[in-house]
């Protein structure tokens, strides 16, 4: 019977209590002390972490620290904090914004003196995989002494993993040993969707120590495949849609500059709004030839038009946003344009001395013209 | 085995004018601005004097100077030993350690404090600092600096459907010399690279110096090449540049002979073997004599003595012989492979190294033992 009585004393402190709290939480109507994660931008799922103490008490913004879970199991309940921006929301309330933000299925612990620690993780975000929507060049067959490929992604990627990520296979199926550069900066654009890979330059070049131990990385006549591996995790750190391929048969060596002259111009006629078109024989450098002309007219402005490549970047052609006059037009052409093998219409790749002594040219630009009739 | 090369110079002023552009009274940071220089990217880092650190932006297309305010000793004597690094870096970050990358690494030579560029793999940019044994996140919200934008001369580049251009000039090194930061780019689309040299303090407008490389290959075949890393240095009291290129051959070249719009010899004095990109290039007292120091992608540590490369008067003109993997001037093999990172600490040399057992430790290694 004492026993019991005692338990019921208890019961009676412990309601009143309660009661206490919540009353004080109706009387000043706020969120109680503590700390909480919550979503502050939906659209680009970023999350931030906030302690609120009790009214009358100031939150003191060196007391509030945010740790990677695993980090803070394995010091022992500390370790290295998170670095980020602590924002004093109100006297009570701080908002803690990390440097990085908090990534998907990763653990944190947050903590204050005084307070539950509060462990969180930042849930998975529905999404589309990224894809490989383009390879250039897109054509089957590439010379054997090819420069660069052309990754386009539809989504912004990581950056500095492409080395692991990429191999080229031969027709056995055998993995060729190292053909890309393996080169830090690696050359992106600047919203990380497009990647430019050189085969290593070292064998390619003709007598440079690896080329004459190696060779080139590839050889002509063999079929190769580039594959693109589904572990590549693009900027959100997600796989790829799936593994790409792409397969080509290597031809033999071009060593040889392009030259404008011997392309076919189709000329527009007056008053149409006819496309202008230059054709060539060979495939030539996919990003290269979007920047590589100019349309001026006979007073030497440049003429605003849209600009379309043909199939296997063999042609290129100009729809102007006015009609054509009468008259004779100029298509300057810039000299650093490249064929697949990084013959530039200046000088090739590697020039050999022996068949052509003497400086190359040094000019900017080259110039077609045409006559509009 | 010789070995030629042709340096093409293109210039936009005169570089040489600019080079004692420091002589004014004051500091180098009279100039400067306070807030946030809003850095794309970080992707080389280099100190010059008065603790002020250069950060190069390939993204933003500029190099931005950052008055550190760490100028004093810190009394590091003794060398740093870190483990783990990369795990530090994200718990510090609060990341997975497969997303950081630590992309460069500069030790401020007054403070002998280190700082690292390290990106995430979604693009994020930040600085570290150490602070003995442990590492700070440094704030770039509110920081004195001075910015400089890389003008490109022929910048009518094509832009993608949504109004962005797709060209990029990746910066491969960056480094300061006598009132000069100089910076080494890569083209994403053409096969080329641009040598700039700016005047520093940067002023509005800009002396910028390009330079295009050219070698030929035993004397047979001329062919460009990109610069990866080089480093300006005073041999017999002339200024020089040692560079290595993305096809291995480390050429020398001096700076005296750089003349506006001529084309300039170097000397390819070595192809250092194959599969193999040098990533940073020291130059050191050991002794009575100074060493180059270069750490590879696949070699170990090289060591070579700048008298054997001030020595080596041809070019490299023979074809390679035998099954030899390298050529030119001899070097040693230190006992250090996968050094990813590497700079001078006083009068020690601090490696980011990749051990066997899969840490990523930093450390100084002292003069003996190099």
């Amino acid at each position: 019977m004492p026993t019991m009585h005692v338990v019921s004393l208890k019961s009676t402190f412990l309601l009143l209590i309660f009661s206490l709290l919540c009353g004080l939480q109706i009387l000043y109507g706020q969120t109680q002390a503590g700390i909480l994660f919550k979503l502050v931008d939906k659209e680009r799922a970023i999350w931030e972490v906030e302690v609120s103490v009790e009214e009358g008490q100031a939150v003191v913004a060196d007391k509030f620290a945010v740790y990677l879970a695993d980090e803070w199991k394995a010091k022992h309940r500390e370790g290295q904090s998170i670095a980020g921006r602590k924002i004093i929301v109100s006297d009570t309330i701080l908002a803690f914004h990390p440097i990085l933000p908090f990534s998907e299925g990763l653990t944190y612990v947050a903590t204050y003196p005084g307070l539950n620690t509060l462990t969180f993780t930042i849930p998975t975000q529905a999404y589309t995989p990224t894809t490989v929507v383009a390879i250039y060049p897109n054509r089957d067959t590439i010379p054997e002494n090819i420069l660069k490929m052309y990754l386009h992604f539809s989504a912004k990627m990581s950056v500095g993993k492409s080395y692991v990520n990429l191999c080229i296979t031969n027709g056995a199926g055998d993995t060729i040993p190292l053909p890309f550069l393996d080169l830090d900066p690696e050359l992106w654009n600047e919203n990380s969707t497009r990647l430019t890979l050189w085969f290593d330059p070292g064998r390619i070049k003709r007598d440079l120590v690896p080329n004459q131990l190696l060779g080139t990385p590839l050889e002509k006549g063999q079929t190769y495949t580039l594959h693109i591996s589904r572990e590549w995790t693009d900027a959100a750190g997600h796989l790829l849609d799936r593994t790409f391929q792409k397969s080509f048969y290597v031809s033999e060596a071009d060593r040889s500059t392009p030259l404008p002259d011997d392309w076919d111009i189709h000329t527009p006629t007056a008053q149409s709004m006819q496309p202008l078109m230059l054709q060539w024989e060979e495939s030539l450098d996919e990003a290269l030839l979007r920047r590589a002309f100019s349309v001026w007219n006979k007073e030497g402005q440049t003429i605003a038009g849209n600009i379309e490549l043909g199939q296997s970047q063999m042609s290129w052609s100009f729809s102007p946003d006015s009609p054509w006059k009468k008259g004779t037009y100029k298509i300057r052409i810039k000299s650093n344009l490249e064929d697949l093998a990084g013959n530039n219409l200046n000088r090739p790749f590697d020039r050999d001395l022996m068949k052509n002594p003497g400086e190359t040219p040094d000019t900017p630009f080259y110039w077609l013209s045409f006559e509009v009739k | 085995m010789k070995n030629t090369l042709l340096l093409v110079l293109f210039f936009c002023g005169t570089l040489l004018s600019a080079s004692h552009a420091n002589t004014s009274e004051g500091s180098l940071t009279d100039g400067f601005i306070t807030g946030n220089p809003a850095i794309k990217s970080m992707n080389a880092l280099a100190f010059g004097p008065e603790g002020i650190l250069f950060v190069g932006d390939a993204q933003a297309a500029s190099v931005i100077a950052i008055q550190t305010k760490d100028i004093t000793s810190a009394g590091l004597k003794e060398g740093i030993n870190m483990k783990k690094v990369d795990e530090k870096i994200a718990a510090l970050l609060g990341a997975k350690v497969a997303e950081i990358q630590i992309v460069d690494m500069a030790v401020n030579p007054i403070s002998q404090y280190v700082y690292l560029a390290v990106r995430h793999s979604n693009g994020t940019a930040m600085l570290l600092k150490t602070d003995g044994e442990k590492l700070e996140h440094v704030s770039m919200e509110k920081v004195s600096y001075s910015k400089a934008a890389l003008s490109n001369p022929v910048a009518e580049d094509a832009k993608d459907r949504r109004g962005r251009s797709m060209r990029v000039w990746a910066i491969s090194d960056i480094a300061y010399h006598d009132g000069k930061v100089m910076v080494s780019g890569l083209s994403n689309e053409e096969f080329s690279s641009t040598f700039r040299s700016i005047a520093f303090p940067f002023k509005d407008k800009q002396v910028h110096a390009s330079l295009e490389i050219y070698h030929a290959a035993h004397g047979r075949y001329e062919t460009t090449s990109p610069i990866k890393t080089f480093m300006p240095f005073d041999l017999n009291g002339s200024p020089h540049i040692v560079a290595s290129y993305t096809c291995t051959p480390l050429v020398l070249f001096s700076m005296n002979d750089i003349k506006a719009g001529e084309h300039t010899k170097g000397r390819t004095v070595a192809e250092l073997g194959n599969r193999n990109t040098p990533l940073d290039i020291l130059h050191m007292q050991l002794g009575d004599e100074s060493y180059f120091l270069m750490n590879n992608t696949s070699r170990p540590v090289m060591k070579i003595a700048v008298s054997d490369v001030a020595a080596y008067k041809d070019y490299l003109t023979e074809p390679v012989k035998g099954n030899s993997e390298t050529a030119g001037v001899e070097y040693t093999s230190l006992p250090y492979v996968n050094v990813l990172q590497m700079d001078k600490f006083g009068d020690q040399v601090l490696m980011l190294q990749r051990k066997a057992d899969g840490d990523l430790a930093l450390f100084t290694t002292k003069k003996n033992r190099l």
